[in-house]
């Protein structure tokens, strides 16, 4: 079955259909989540939230666009809204710790790493990782989609609707900051 | 300038430690996680509009809303009929009055 067809019957309602595009796509989902919010369970949420947008609104995907460009921008706006509410708990976090009751993993957040880095490069990934938080949204998602999902710049320019020549930019921007961030951590921790 | 060069070469490496990475896999059982969760969403739709209806406020709200209503429509049907109804009984009022009237004329008649 090709993908215009496996559409059509999704927006009948189709569950083979439907068990089909999850088969297919969960891998795609899943690691796009993980490398932008950097937490397993978190990403595992947004994974089960992405399907079932898909599910609902599969009937408004007029085909303009590629079936994974429309995919890509579902999860990349629900790990960005995912992570607006958790910058807001941690607010409310520092705020509870001026009295005493905040929790610690709000303001010390755990060490990630991604599973599908080799293991000789997780110490790196992980310092990396950490800088790429601190990146700008637009930076961020199309530094993530160029290195973790190996997506061709053009293919990015459709999914953050922009031109190639922009994304190039971002992507030479993301990459002088996290330059920039990581010479500081290493000088000022000493290695 | 050692050190600079050592740093610089960290950072790089660190900055390429992303090449070769495979995609993570998703936590095995999604699809039925997925069906959990949907036939959940179906049944706490249900429980929600349950819920939302017997709330105090909104039962009170909805009771005062019915009542109101008579009200209105008890106010109006009343209005109608007693404009009719009085008409009728001015003319009855009236038409036995002029009788009793000509009774009272007949037994006041002198011989």
């Amino acid at each position: 079955m090709n993908q215009p067809e496996l559409i059509v019957q999704l927006q009948q309602g189709d569950e083979q259909a439907f068990r089909r595009l999850v088969d297919e796509w969960q891998d795609m989902v899943y690691n796009t989540a993980i490398s932008i919010v950097q937490n397993e369970d978190d990403a595992d949420d947004i994974t089960q939230d992405v399907f079932i947008q898909v599910y609902q609104s599969v009937s408004s995907f007029k085909g303009e666009s590629k079936f994974s460009t429309w995919l890509y921008r579902i999860v990349l706006s629900k790990a960005l809204d995912y992570l607006k509410k958790k910058k807001r708990k941690k607010r409310f976090g520092f705020v509870q710790s001026l009295f005493g009751s905040a929790q610690e993993e709000a303001m010390h957040p755990e060490e990630f790493n991604h599973p599908g880095i080799l293991m000789e490069n997780r110490e790196r990934a992980a310092e990396l990782f950490k800088a790429m938080a601190q990146l700008p949204d637009s930076q961020r998602i199309a530094f993530t989609l160029h290195k973790l999902e190996v997506q061709k710049h053009q293919d990015i320019a459709a999914i953050m609707n922009i031109s190639v020549t922009a994304v190039e930019s971002l992507i030479a921007r993301a990459k002088g900051n996290l330059r920039k961030t990581l010479n500081d951590y290493y000088t000022k921790n000493n290695f | 300038m050692e050190n600079n060069e050592h740093i610089s070469r960290l950072t790089e490496e660190a900055l390429n430690s992303l090449d070769g990475a495979s995609r993570a896999s998703a936590k095995p059982y999604l699809l039925t996680r997925l069906n959990a969760r949907m036939q959940n969403a179906k049944e706490s739709s249900w429980d929600n509009a349950l819920r939302f209806i017997s709330r105090p406020a909104v039962a009170l709200a909805g009771l005062c809303l019915v009542i109101g209503i008579n009200a209105i429509i008890v106010s109006y049907n009343y209005a109608g009929k007693t404009t009719t109804v009085s008409d009728e009984q001015y003319a009855s009022v009236d038409e036995f009055s002029s009788t009793v009237t000509v009774l009272n004329d007949i037994e006041n008649i002198e011989p």
